[in-house]
């Protein structure tokens, strides 16, 4: 456990550079906004411009992250000590998982956080229309949660999608792009294929989940699990995939 | 190099498993998606409201009407024979509510529950609390509200506009005209026909002794479905259903304009 701790901490190092570059951007474009709309040049709605720049960026730029932390692996020839390592793939690969689910979540605090010091009166406005302090954080963490999931999931594609153009000799960035796109499509039908076991499952009433009958009557908002469950395990197969074949398979001289 | 090969012979061969699916299984949108958002007409909060409570017997009836608008409608049957009506007012102004009351009318054997005529130009609502017999029909009309049915036996009628629609337990004759609402019927047990426009409907059968015939056709909308039809596509954007489980006894009738249909039948 150790070991993957070290693991965990030399990637979140590797991170730091950009994680502190990012957050200062972010901030940076938070109170160039606030400053705006304090001088009366931009409107209030500014903020929320500002606020979900980082959010919409960010995504992005962790999967490029997840594909570049391992790439430099390869480039710095450290793949050799990963491989050594007295650790099996899956945690080698998990480490680099949970690295940028860490980094998503820093940079998401450092935007609440901003939000919150250079938005204050907006922020304290949309709380008006919104039914209690308690219901935003409950449902701000429930879409944590979720997005946070949905990246890990993103995440397991690319790692995936990297380790396989490591084992051809050419053209490694296509069959990259290739295996990104065929484990995404492997995994929908793998959903709905395996969806008929899955029926005896309740659909998962997201309104009351997120007690948005708080906010408005009458939101339906549900998610049929029966056709989730299998991408989701379809998901966990191919993460344990990537770290069979990152262990045993994957060729270091690429 | 073995491994190479093997990789490049595994990424081919889902390459051409990729290629059939979408060339003979490309049409997943008629599959239901594991999302479904709707947003439902919202219920506006009575200002003032008094109640009015009605009890009779059976006896001299078979059928119960009720009208209302704004408010919700709670709708259930038990093994009794007594007829229990208690109808909700509401109005923005305590005066106003003064001068509504809820007319009862008799024609032949059936019951009807309806507002009075209040002020011209004020806004008034009238939602119902009924317990009903089993085996009775009844009918309600409703507007800008909600209609809840729980745990329901005889023949239900309704006919709702901006409104949400739940039904949960239902043995019997249904027929349902619905426009612009959600509209959720669980547990149904028995013949169906819905007709609705620019409406999100879920349809939860149960299985039945003799078995159902379906009868779906949606224009200009999504039809889901688990349950024994085939989907098939026609000209102006139309999706017909039709199958039958088991004889094919009860009828299940869905019309559907600009909506969203998705029918499953359960053992």
């Amino acid at each position: 456990m150790t070991r993957f701790f070290r693991l965990l901490r030399k990637d979140l190092q590797a991170s730091l550079l950009p994680l502190g570059f990012l957050s200062g951007i972010a901030l940076i474009v938070m109170l160039f906004t606030r400053v705006r709309i304090s001088m009366g040049s931009w409107p209030n709605e500014a903020a929320l411009a500002a606020v979900s720049l980082p959010l919409v960026f960010l995504p992005l730029w962790l999967l490029w992250q997840s594909f570049q932390t391992l790439r430099i692996e390869w480039r710095e020839d450290t793949v050799y000590t990963l491989l050594v390592l007295p650790l099996p793939g899956w945690k080698v690969m998990l480490a680099k998982l949970a690295a940028i689910c860490l980094e998503y979540t820093i940079l998401l605090a450092v935007t609440a956080v901003g939000a919150l010091i250079f938005f204050a009166p907006q922020v304290q406005q949309a709380m008006e229309n919104l039914p209690s302090l308690l219901w935003v954080i409950r449902n701000f963490s429930l879409v944590y949660l979720f997005s946070l999931g949905v990246l890990a999931s993103m995440v397991i594609f690319v790692q995936l999608a990297f380790v396989v153009s490591k084992m051809v000799g050419r053209v490694q960035g296509l069959i990259a792009i290739w295996t990104l796109f065929l484990s995404s499509w492997f995994v929908e039908v793998l959903g709905a294929l395996m969806e008929p076991l899955f029926r005896w499952i309740p659909v998962l009433s997201l309104d009351r989940l997120f007690r948005l009958d708080e906010l408005r009557a009458g939101i339906v908002f549900e998610l049929n699990l029966a056709s989730e469950i299998g991408s989701w395990l379809g998901i966990l197969a191919l993460f344990v995939l990537t770290g069979v074949l990152f262990e045993h398979f994957v060729e270091v001289s690429g | 190099m073995k491994i190479r090969r093997v990789t490049l012979i595994v990424l081919v061969f889902l390459t051409v498993l990729f290629i059939f699916d979408v060339r003979y299984f490309g049409n997943r949108s008629i599959q239901e998606p594991s999302i479904h958002f709707n947003v439902g007409p919202g219920i506006l909060e009575p200002a003032a409201h008094k109640m009015q409570e009605f009890i009779l017997s059976q006896s001299d009836f078979t059928s119960l009407a009720l009208k209302g608008r704004h408010g919700v409608v709670e709708l259930r049957s038990a093994e009794s024979d007594v007829i229990k009506v208690q109808a909700i007012i509401w109005a923005d102004e305590e005066e106003v509510l003064e001068g509504l009351e809820v007319r009862e009318s008799i024609s032949g054997r059936e019951l009807s529950y309806e507002l009075s005529q209040g002020p011209a130009g004020q806004e008034a609502g009238l939602g119902f609390i009924v317990h009903v017999p089993d085996g009775m029909e009844v009918s309600v009309d409703h507007q800008f509200g909600s209609v809840n049915v729980d745990d329901f036996v005889g023949f239900l009628n309704l006919n709702t506009s901006f409104s949400n629609l739940n039904v949960n337990g239902i043995e019997g004759t249904v027929t349902i005209a619905s426009n612009f609402g959600n509209i959720n019927l669980q547990r149904i047990r028995g013949p169906l026909r819905l007709d609705n426009s620019f409406a999100t409907c879920r349809v939860g059968l149960l299985a039945i002794d003799g078995g159902y015939d379906f009868d779906v056709v949606v224009t200009n909308g999504t039809l889901l479905g688990k349950a024994p039809f085939q989907i098939g596509a026609e000209s102006n954007n139309k999706l017909v259903a039709r199958g039958q489980s088991g004889e094919g006894v009860h009828p299940v009738i869905i019309r559907s304009n600009f909506g969203t249909v998705s029918v499953s039948l359960e053992d």
